[in-house]
């Protein structure tokens, strides 16, 4: 769904779309089979990345001058901050689980959007020679 | 220490010299750089592996085209190559590279181990057994493989590389994490990234720290 103007409406409907989904996957990520609740948790993660996307793509005010358009997106950025953050904390959740042995599709999704948005810490591959030109 | 395991052979002069220039100069990356540094320093009066002119040639030639991205054409000459020459581990690292880069596991499995039967110490087979072994999860025997690597060759960077990346993603240790870039950033001179990330990582240690003293 997208966000249109005037955007506090069309984020009250979004919202509680949102909320509804949230309470479901939340429920199932306390499911506490390892499986459902990596899937779940990243699933919860990617209806917050979705959600601050969408605030940032949303259908800007038509009446604005540049200047007051900057002004607006700076304000829009702080409102998705914590959304974008709410999402990097699921998917950190998940990928957290690696170290307990769990790195099933959803751990490795996980990982694959923290390398997208953290790439800093997280887009870290392995190396490997690109041709190994000893004999032996 | 890998030059030992062929003291049976020994090569005349030379020939030796071509292997030395071989070894130094036609890597691509760290660990060839240190497969030359080892090889000079396990020279003297030791014994050396007797590679045949055609041998050098065909794998040379084999190289070059993987280097230039031609994996299909590499593979078969890496494969028609280790029908004629088998006891050559570099090969078989190849073809698990290529195997591994066409995402069937299974075959670069196969090829490195084909690489360790015949050297169980080869840095570069090992290097690749860590990355197949933390691809598919399992951190700890990856943890091993890249640990034996090091053990073998402290000069391959590449397996310090890893065991940072390994250490701190996949086993949350950023203090050993931090250790192994540190390492491998000594090895390697001048890496930015890492210096970033090496950077990043003191001040996590660090805060982590100061963290577990509050605690205590």
């Amino acid at each position: 769904m997208k966000l249109t103007q005037p955007l506090a409406d069309s984020m009250k409907l979004k919202r509680s779309l949102m909320e509804d989904v949230i309470e479901v996957y939340t429920d199932a990520a306390d499911y506490g089979v390892a499986e459902v609740t990596t899937a779940a948790t990243f699933r919860l993660g990617e209806v917050y990345q979705q959600f601050s996307s969408d605030l940032y793509d949303s259908e800007r005010p038509a009446e604005l001058d540049e200047a007051a358009l900057g002004q607006y997106e700076l304000l829009l950025e702080e409102q998705v901050f914590p959304f974008e953050e709410k999402a990097i904390d699921l998917y950190k959740a998940n990928a957290d689980r690696a170290a307990d042995g769990v790195y099933d599709e959803w751990v490795i999704k996980s990982f694959e959007r923290l390398a997208e948005l953290m790439p800093a810490r997280y887009a870290k591959m392995e190396r490997s020679e690109n041709v190994v030109t000893a004999l032996f | 220490m890998l030059l030992r395991r062929f003291s049976k052979l020994f090569l005349p002069v030379p020939a030796l010299v071509l292997v030395l220039v071989l070894a130094g100069c036609a890597s691509s990356g760290p660990t060839s750089t240190s497969a030359g540094s080892s090889a000079a320093s396990g020279g003297g009066d030791e014994g050396m592996p007797v590679a045949p002119a055609a041998a050098l040639t065909m794998f040379e030639q084999a190289s070059a085209i993987m280097a230039a991205g031609d994996y299909l054409d590499a593979e078969l000459r890496f494969k028609e190559f280790l029908l004629r020459y088998p006891a050559y581990p570099g090969a078989h690292v190849n073809l698990a590279i290529i195997h591994a880069n066409n995402d069937n596991d299974e075959a670069a499995r196969e090829s490195v181990a084909a690489a360790l039967a015949i050297n169980p110490d080869y840095a570069p087979a090992l290097n690749q057994k860590g990355m197949l072994l933390r691809r598919n999860g399992n951190f700890l025997e990856a943890e091993a493989a890249y640990l034996k690597a090091v053990t073998a060759n402290p000069d391959y960077a590449l397996a310090h590389y890893n065991l940072g990346v390994l250490n701190e993603l996949y086993l949350q240790r950023l203090d050993v994490a931090l250790q192994h870039f540190e390492l491998y950033q000594g090895l390697v001179g001048d890496d930015k990234q890492v210096e970033k990330w090496i950077a990043d990582l003191r001040r996590r240690v660090a805060a982590n720290q100061r963290t577990a003293n509050v605690a205590d």
